[in-house]
């Protein structure tokens, strides 16, 4: 994980732990988060995330640590004198008051002139593309256009940072992925520092900067979509993102940042992601879609395997074989192109050594 | 959660103010409790001395063991009957018909109108109809009527929110709308009709304004009291009272004893 | 096929809802119904006078005495509404603050006084305010009058702290019940907003409780206008309601025709007011909510 140039952290968490009652959900965590950064905290339900982004809110209070917002000392700050503004998982609008209320909201507790407010209420309504909503009533909205009321009730107080609670949960999967192009548009479009809380690996992925892996209440992998994708720094992120197949093996030899494994009867060169030295026991994480299939040859010390399914997907066709050397292995290769293959036949396996990632077991 | 707030003084003042209306509501029990052991002939203080002989007095009255089993009889039978009826009535609510919303408010009349009101309302119907005075026939049709409104409303809820697709399961297999009550909808509503027979009775036990009027020669408990209130300030009253209170307790306490199996559904 | 499974389903729909129904109707419609029309008649040495005339209401608006102590009931019983209202709100929303066994308990405490007769609930105050009572001693004993007070007790004010007392219950629970339901997350999104607890309260807690407080006003006002026990025992002459000027014509002056006439401007009385207090408010809920 690379430090960011100094001066440059929005948000910067200092060996932050929470504790419920014996429970230790965060365990000493540290990051710094960058000015104008769509910033992701993926991992699966309790593993830490959301506490971690109600700490940073205010909302929770940290056992250990600090949290530091440009660069001042928040830790023992409340909610309302935090310059943070939170968009909750279910939006939290107030149902007593009507949408332009709901957004004037943080703007009447700065007790702001009225004009001034209807002004920038309009504005924000302008810029989440509800102009004509001030009026409605907030319980008879869709969920997208809740998303939109609570986005811009968060946004018109300018906050340093804005804080995201699975905010596309509640909503369908069409409308997901509007709202998920409609959030960068914004993020953008204010260049404000957005911290996202997600167990939805591929929203991650598509939105973010970069993505912070967490699980079991501690950080796993801070880096790039990118990175964390395709240079897995654990077993449980080459699981948790995308598909993997995880083969068992030995390092037999360990050269500069590559190793070789001992699987069986052959040997896998791979990248090592972990500090490696012969003997260790590794699993090799290759993603499905980079395992590549092709008609059987004479090509000696080749892997191969037999196919046991195979299952068209729409996009891709997913195979699963039975290799003599490796065992289970699943490939997924693009429909409509290159060679298909039936139950039964015997193909080649092969993968780019950059594919295969040496994770410690 | 809120670490901060809850060492507020505001929040400190609160519950002190709480404590405080506390107090305002067991005072007057706690004196009552009190004077009932007050070796006095009059109510009231200074506290002379411990006595446990007004309780021997009115558990030895025949015509408060009367009143008692009078009141008793006429509450189980008719909270019983009035769950019935509620009952039934919650079951049919579960479908949609057209005279639905009508039946609704006819069915919150009883307890709209003041108990007084009520009170005249059947004396006026008894009178002119020429319906006998008494226990096991006013006394009952009254109280069944002032029962029927809170036994619809509470059992009503518990049937509306519960799985219509269980119902639906077990006519699927074969069971006829009979037994489909007997052995589905029985079962789960079961404890709910206890808390609901158990509530009723302590309304009927309590009621005293619609009764008094229509009663007769006999006595419940509440008309009981309030003729020896209106009648001479006897010592024993505190007695009285202490017991009134310890029965319809208990019959609450053991109707809220049975309410966690209602929720755990 | 379809049809006779139809009318079968209709046929149980009937057997379900008609006993219920039909009870109402006999116990509850006709009786209303009968007291409607002998506020028409007259009371006379041999019974009634069937003729329909306006004479009952006309000496019940024609004398002071009758339209004053309509005013006082419709004026303690709004008092009591505000009173209970106000003295009670803060009761409820300390339920709220408190987690786990100890809501559980002080609930606990809040209810079981009103486990037992509302004649026992006023009953107990004539020992708190007689002239032998607890608050004189305590007077007496600290020295802060010589003589008992006869006055703490039979007055409107007696009255006002019975009704209180005896209907709290009716107020508390809704407000709880309403407070209980607001999302903590509203909470949190108003200081997220910038508002401090103190704000918080006043712009998001209070105004999403207003159904309760709503229901339990209605609940209240509807009890304490219609009293007649409590100002029977704790109001003497001066805390007279109209409640027991309508049981003395039945208890006294045995003039049922009357007494029905007074019945009906009472009952219209009331749900005037309510309308006027609860417009729009659904009835059943503020029964559902007050009846547990």
């Amino acid at each position: 994980m690379d430090a960011p140039p100094a001066g440059e952290a929005s948000v910067s968490i200092r060996g932050v732990s929470k504790a419920f009652g014996g429970a230790r959900v965060l365990n000493a965590i540290d990051l710094d988060i960058r000015s104008g950064e769509f910033f992701s905290l993926l991992g699966p339900s309790g593993c830490g995330k959301t506490t971690l982004l109600r700490i940073i809110g205010g909302f929770e209070s940290a056992s250990d640590g600090a949290v530091l917002i440009n660069g001042a000392d928040v830790t023992d700050l409340p909610p309302y004198r935090r310059r943070t503004n939170m968009i909750f998982q279910h939006f939290a609008l107030f149902p007593h008051l009507t949408v332009a209320q709901n957004i004037a909201f943080g703007l009447e507790m700065k007790r702001l002139d009225k004009r001034v407010v209807a002004e920038k209420v309009q504005a924000a309504l302008d810029l989440v593309r509800l102009p004509d909503y001030g009026p409605r009533d907030v319980g008879k909205l869709s969920g997208g256009q809740k998303q939109r009321v609570a986005m811009a009730r968060a946004l018109i107080n300018d906050p340093d940072v804005l804080l995201l609670d699975e905010p596309l949960g509640a909503l369908d999967q069409r409308l997901r992925e509007q709202m998920q192009e409609e959030l960068r548009r914004l993020q953008r479009q204010t260049g404000k520092t957005f911290i996202f809380v997600t167990h939805d690996q591929s929203e991650a992925i598509t939105m973010s900067d970069r993505i912070a892996v967490m699980s079991g209440g501690r950080l796993v992998q801070v880096g790039t979509p990118r990175e964390v994708y395709e240079q897995p720094a654990e077993r449980f992120v080459a699981e948790f993102l995308g598909s993997s197949n995880l083969i068992q093996g030995t390092v037999s030899a360990v050269t500069g940042g590559r190793a070789e494994v001992r699987v069986r009867d052959v040997a896998i060169e791979g990248v090592a992601r972990a500090p490696l030295s012969p003997g260790d026991p590794v699993v090799i994480g290759v993603r499905f879609e980079r395992v590549r299939l092709s008609a059987a040859d004479a090509t000696p010390a080749a892997l191969t395997g037999a196919v046991t399914g195979c299952t068209y997907v729409g996009a891709t066709t997913r195979y699963e074989l039975d290799s003599p050397q490796l065992g289970r292995i699943v490939a997924e290769t693009p429909s409509g192109d290159g060679p298909t293959f039936a139950i039964g036949d015997t193909c080649r396996i092969r993968w780019a050594a950059g594919d295969a990632s040496i994770l410690a077991a | 959660m809120d670490r901060r707030s809850r060492r507020s003084p505001a929040l400190l003042a609160l519950f002190c103010y709480a404590l405080a209306f506390l107090c305002f509501l067991y005072a007057p029990i706690g004196l009552l409790l009190a004077l009932s052991f007050n070796d006095s002939e009059t109510i009231g203080l200074p506290f002379k001395g411990l006595t446990t002989r007004w309780y021997g007095e009115v558990l030895a009255s025949s015509e408060f063991l009367l009143s008692l089993a009078n009141s008793f009889l006429v509450g189980l039978a008719s909270s019983v009957i009035a769950t019935a009826l509620g009952l039934t009535l919650a079951m049919g609510f579960r479908s949609e018909f057209a005279l639905k919303s009508v039946i609704m408010k006819v069915v919150l009349l009883p307890i709209i109108i003041p108990g007084i009101v009520g009170s005249v309302l059947f004396l006026t119907f008894f009178g002119l109809a020429g319906i006998p005075f008494g226990l096991w026939t006013t006394v009952l049709l009254v109280h069944v009527t002032w029962v029927l409104p809170f036994a619809f409303l509470t059992l009503y809820p518990r049937l509306h929110g519960f799985d219509r697709s269980i119902e639906e399961a077990a006519m699927d297999l074969g069971a006829t709308p009979f037994v489909v009550f007997r052995r589905v909808l029985l079962p789960i509503v079961r404890p709910s009709l206890i808390a609901t027979v158990l509530f009723g009775f302590t309304l009927s036990f309590d009621e005293f304004i619609r009764t008094f009027l229509v009663i007769g020669a006999n006595r419940t408990v509440p008309v009981h009291l309030w003729t020896l209130i209106s009648g001479q300030m006897a010592p024993f009253l505190p007695a009285v009272g202490v017991v009134i209170m310890a029965v319809s307790i208990t019959a609450s306490v053991i109707g809220l004893v049975l309410a966690p199996a209602k929720q755990s559904e | 096929m379809t049809g006779a499974l139809h009318s079968r389903r209709r046929l149980r729909l009937a057997l379900l809802v008609a006993p219920a129904t039909l009870w109402l109707v006999i116990f509850a419609i006709v009786p209303l119904g009968l007291l409607l029309v002998m506020s028409f008649w007259r009371t006379t040495i041999f019974g009634f006078s069937k003729e329909l005339t306006l004479d009952n209401y006309r000496t019940a608006f024609s004398s002071w005495v009758y339209v004053s102590v309509l005013l006082d009931a419709i004026k303690v019983a709004a008092i009591t509404t505000i009173l209970t209202l106000v003295t009670t709100y803060p009761v409820a929303y300390a339920a709220t603050r408190l987690r786990g066994r100890a809501r559980s308990l002080f609930l606990l405490a809040l209810f079981v006084p009103f486990w037992t007769s509302y004649v026992v609930r006023t009953f107990v105050w004539l020992p708190m305010l007689g002239r032998s009572g607890f608050i004189n001693s305590l007077l007496m004993g600290l020295g802060i009058v010589g003589e008992p007070l006869d006055g703490l007790l039979y007055s409107q004010a007696t009255v006002l702290i019975g009704l209180v007392y005896v209907y709290s219950l009716f107020m508390i629970l809704p407000i709880y019940m309403s407070l209980d339901r607001i999302d903590p997350a509203l909470l949190e999104a108003a200081s997220d907003l910038g508002a401090r607890p103190a704000r918080q309260f006043f712009r998001v807690t209070l105004p999403l409780s207003k159904p309760g407080m709503v229901s339990g006003c209605i609940m209240v006002f509807l009890l304490a206008a219609g009293a007649f026990v409590t100002p029977q025992l704790l109001g003497g002459t001066s805390g007279i309601m109209f409640g027991n000027v309508i049981a003395s014509q039945y208890l006294t002056t045995s003039d049922w025709a009357f007494g029905a006439a007074l019945s009906i401007i009472l009952i219209v009385t009331i749900f005037l007011c309510m309308a006027l207090l609860g417009r729009g408010v659904r009835f059943e809920q503020v029964f559902v909510a007050g009846g547990h």
